[in-house]
């Protein structure tokens, strides 16, 4: 049971293992002790502890599928709980930063000695504000995989009521565990949890066998309708792009110029394969939002020639080079109105925190600025994606045409 | 071409792009460049505008003042300026740079017509080199006795109607021949005018060169994201409108207090003081916002003519009145936050004789339907003792007090609208104890900002000048509504000239007003909230 000094202990950033049917209990535990000892404080003020604020906004479920390691958990360590690496833990203490969440982390091993789920609590702090530290719960499960079934049963009842729950689908599709496929709508718990989460978040650029996956997707998006947003963080991080191209058009005279369009030409950086998921989202955008339909694709090692129809015959060229990241490079619109040819581009900077705009008209010099566009962290996508609500149609078009172009 | 949003939704890109809506290519010219204004608030706003990618290709901004300087001397004090002042720390050389392009330097006093001729030469070649498109804003960042000749140069010198665009950038003309030139549009800072004569005059002045749809007259406090959110908070739930009104509210209070005193602005101060500084403005408008209707849509004029209501129902105290609605006072010497400070008359460039009134506090009356009788209760003041801006709506006691002397310690529910800082809301009312016997007791439900959002919200006047360069006027004050607001305050002035009725009160530095204005608010049977 969570006594004051467990208490302590958890507000510092340690977690807790506790009896799986007490969850609920053992964190009301946790707050009572911690209003006890303000209480405390009010009459002794400077015994040098802080009080402690509860904050929740949402729930934010993750799956972060088999365990890495061994997966013995030393209960004093401070960071993580089982299945939960460094990195991700500081990635979750950045989210709840910027959405107080209630975090419930599930993981999978295959170790048969021990009993088939357990449970640990922490509560993730942040510094304090006014004096108080704005303190989140979080709650990890770490489940057999034959008792992954259990699941669901344990977890709906855990969720905060009345506000937002996300779904994380953290697992890429290269399996280790017998659940670690992404996207796999048939993991044991999901169909149970799915009429209870709002958002399922995952990261295409993840995907090893994106032909099966996608379809996977669009057919789940399409099942779920309303009831069911689906965030992709490789769309998110083609928000900029999507601004930066945007912008060329606000005006009206140079609105003139997207009928004209004739040629598009992207480059990226491989991710799993040489033309990048995050490529073929950024052309099938681009292709979509213009009404063009896919006419036939051509596809080498390491560029796709895509031809599409629209008002007029109009051509993707993506070339894949440079790192391993899988992102957007660079961006060109070529297109003729009349006499005058005009072309648009985006291109990232060297130093790795700006890019480059430049719109050329005819024999006019070419107009050239340089904008803020820093790599955002996962932890920055995730919250950003947090910030939203419902689903996102351009995405689910965009997504379809990608399919489209893949088969 | 005026309503560029217009624009903006035919774009096909844009569909779905949760986006921060980017203006046209324009040119902003700054009055009064060399001046504080400019470097603690308006550079830095424009460069986090353009760090966001909010600016458009081409955005430039031309620097006016009488000092000699060359354009890279005025870069570099605006790189220091912005790297000292800016929200978002550090600044980031390459994006200075590209922003510090599209910066120009032009010498002149406001008086000299050959400096606007130059104006308009160097207006005319960014439109060539950088695409501005004859698109212009003209911010008055000078005092206010410079306006007249700027506004008047700027008609002479014929930049008030753009010039055509520039051949060749034009690839097909636009619906609508207006297409074929640019905007323009002018920001006034406050103070708007002195009274409601020089308020007129000014808007004649202004209006006889520029229409009023070009004119943005600047009221900062409706850039804050808080005060935005009042409309919001109002409109945007169901569950408060139904008691928004003189069936359920008792009475309403609007503080805005300052722990600092006039920090080496005596200059302007002086001929201004707080009802000026902070009541025509700032805290008519957060009454208007409280008061208001909701208004047929969020469009500006929709918006604005919902807020000229309220000023229009506002009682005009008779100078007879005005003693009962009204408090005057300055502070004299006291201490804050442990520090001696000195009283008003004491501070450097105030007459020791001066008049002027440092706190203010008013009893108002909005005559309408919907708040006949429930009175308004606004306060202002400097070396209070903190920085607070609040609104709180103070609802009716329960009609039958069912739990007896238990029931007496509770309080009326009251809900607060915090504005700065600790921005949030917050709504008071009865619990019962923990225990065997029925006790109650007052407490608050909060909902702070900075623990549900955990992101920086812009600055004031980020938003303001985005919307200026998009034409949507929604946060700016129109003519009849800050003619409104002056007649209102020039009647409480025309009581306030005997000064053996409404004398001057002296409060110490660091307390909350003179007593005078706790017996104000204790005539009614109220008091002022404890902050
Ligand atoms: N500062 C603030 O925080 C603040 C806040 C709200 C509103 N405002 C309002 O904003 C306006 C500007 O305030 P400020 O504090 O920036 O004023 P300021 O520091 O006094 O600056 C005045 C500017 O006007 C220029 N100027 C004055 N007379 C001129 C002339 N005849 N010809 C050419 N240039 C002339 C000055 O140039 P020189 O350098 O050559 O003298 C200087 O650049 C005022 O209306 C003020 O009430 C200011």
């Amino acid at each position: 049971m969570v006594s004051s000094a467990t208490s302590e202990a958890l507000f510092s950033g340690q977690s807790v293992g506790v009896d799986v049917t007490q969850i609920e209990r053992e964190l009301a535990l946790l707050w009572k002790n911690a209003a006890r000892a303000e209480e405390g404080k009010e009459e002794k003020p400077n015994d040098g502890q802080q009080a402690v604020m509860r904050a929740c906004v949402a729930n934010l479920l993750i799956y972060v599928g088999s365990e890495k390691g061994t997966g013995s958990f030393d209960p004093e360590g401070v960071a993580g709980a089982p299945g939960e690496s460094a990195s991700l833990s500081d990635i979750i203490t950045e989210i709840v930063a910027r959405h107080p969440c209630r975090v419930l982390q599930i993981s999978t091993h295959t170790r048969t000695g021990e009993p088939p789920i357990k449970a640990w609590i922490s509560a993730r702090c942040q510094l304090p504000q006014n004096g108080k530290r704005l303190c989140c719960e979080q709650i990890n499960l770490s489940v057999l995989e034959s008792a992954m079934a259990e699941v669901g049963g344990l977890v709906l009842p855990l969720l905060a009521p009345d506000i937002p729950v996300y779904f994380w689908w953290l697992t890429s599709d290269q399996p280790q565990g017998r659940y670690d496929r992404a996207l796999d709508f048939s993991l044991p718990f999901y169909e149970e949890l799915a009429e209870s989460v709002d958002h399922v978040l995952f990261d295409s650029s993840c995907l090893s066998h994106p032909e099966t996956t996608l379809v996977r997707l669009l057919y789940e998006m399409d099942r779920r309708g309303d009831a069911l947003a689906f965030r992709d963080l490789n769309w998110a991080r083609l928000t900029p792009w999507r601004q930066l191209t945007a912008q060329f058009f606000d005006s009206s005279e140079m609105q003139h110029f997207l009928s004209g369009l004739e040629s598009v030409v992207i480059e990226g950086e491989p991710d799993h394969r040489p033309v990048s998921q995050q490529s073929l989202l950024f052309a099938a955008w681009i292709a979509t939002r213009l009404g063009w339909k896919l006419a036939a694709t051509q596809k080498s090692d390491t560029e796709w020639t895509i031809r599409l129809r629209g008002q007029q015959e109009a051509m993707i060229r993506i070339a894949g080079h440079g790192g391993s990241g899988g992102e957007v490079t660079a961006v060109q619109l070529n297109s003729t109105r009349g006499e005058q040819h005009a072309v648009f581009s985006v291109r990232r900077a060297e130093d790795a925190i700006s890019a480059i705009t430049s719109e050329q008209i005819g024999e006019a010099a070419s107009r050239q600025r340089r904008v803020r566009m820093r790599y955002r962290t996962e932890s920055r996508l995730m919250g950003d994606e947090l910030e939203v609500a419902g689903r996102d149609v351009v995405y689910e078009e965009s997504l379809a045409m990608v399919v489209r172009m893949l088969q | 071409m005026n309503v560029t949003k217009d624009h903006l939704s035919s774009n096909p890109f844009r569909e779905g792009l949760r986006l921060e809506k980017t203006p046209e290519p324009c040119a902003v010219v700054i009055f009064g460049a060399t001046g504080d204004l400019t470097a603690r608030k308006l550079m830095p706003a424009l460069y986090n505008l353009f760090l966001e990618r909010l600016l458009p290709t081409g955005f430039s901004v031309v620097a006016f003042a009488r000092r000699e300087k060359t354009v890279e001397q005025f870069r570099t004090e605006m790189r220091e300026a912005v790297s000292a002042h800016s929200r978002t720390q550090p600044l980031q050389a390459g994006v200075w740079r590209a922003f510090a392009e599209g910066i120009f330097y032009h010498r002149s006093d406001f008086r000299e017509t050959e400096g606007f001729v130059g104006l308009g030469q160097l207006l005319n070649r960014i439109d060539r080199e950088r695409g501005t498109c004859g698109n212009r804003i003209y911010y008055l960042a000078t005092p206010p006795d410079c306006y007249d000749d700027i506004i008047t140069q700027l008609g002479l010198a014929g930049l008030v109607e753009s010039p055509p665009r520039v051949q060749g950038q034009v690839p097909d003309s636009g619906p609508g021949g207006d297409d074929q030139t640019g905007w323009s549009r002018i920001i006034v800072e406050k103070p708007f005018g002195h009274d409601l004569a020089t308020a007129h005059g000014l808007n004649e002045m202004l209006l006889s060169v520029f229409r009023e749809n070009q004119v943005y007259r600047i009221d900062h406090y409706l850039g804050k994201e808080t005060v935005q959110n009042i409309l919001i908070f109002r409109f945007g739930n169901g569950i408060f409108e139904p008691v928004w009104n003189r069936r359920y509210v008792d009475h309403v209070q609007i503080t805005a207090a300052e722990n600092l005193g006039v920090e080496g602005r005596a200059g302007y101060f002086e001929p201004t003081g707080t009802l000026r500084d902070m009541v025509q403005n700032h805290l008519l408008q957060l009454l208007a916002l409280v008061a208001m209707e909701p208004p047929a849509s969020m469009e500006a004029s929709a918006v604005r003519d919902e807020r000229l209501k309220v000023f229009r129902s506002l009682h005009l105290p008779e100078p007879e009145e005005i003693a009962q609605c009204s408090v005057r006072g300055r502070y004299s010497e006291g201490s804050l936050a442990g520090l001696h400070v000195p009283g008003y008359r004491e501070e450097p460039g105030v007459a020791p004789d001066s008049t002027t009134e440092t706190f203010v506090a008013m009893r108002l009356r909005i005559d309408n339907w919907r708040w006949a009788d429930v009175p308004f209760f606004l306060r202002s003041g400097k070396r209070l003792p903190k920085r607070v801006t609040e609104i709180s709506i103070q609802f009716k006691r329960p009609p039958l007090l069912l739990f007896g002397e238990a029931g007496r310690t509770v309080e009326p529910n009251i809900l607060t609208l915090r504005i700065q800082p600790d921005e949030g809301i917050s709504l008071k009312f009865g619990a019962k104890l923990p225990g065997q016997s029925m006790r109650l007791r007052s407490v608050n439900m909060d909902f702070h900002y900075s623990t549900s959002f955990g992101v920086q919200p812009p600055e004031a006047y980020e938003r303001l000048l985005l919307d200026c360069m998009l034409g949507d006027s929604t946060l700016f004050t129109r003519r009849d509504e800050v003619e409104a607001e002056w007649q209102f305050v020039d009647s409480v002035r025309l009581g306030w000239q005997d000064t053996s009725t409404v004398p001057l009160c002296e409060y110490q530095a660091g307390t909350w007003g003179p007593d005078e204005s706790h017996a104000l608010i204790a005539r009614d049977a109220r008091r002022w909230r404890r902050l």
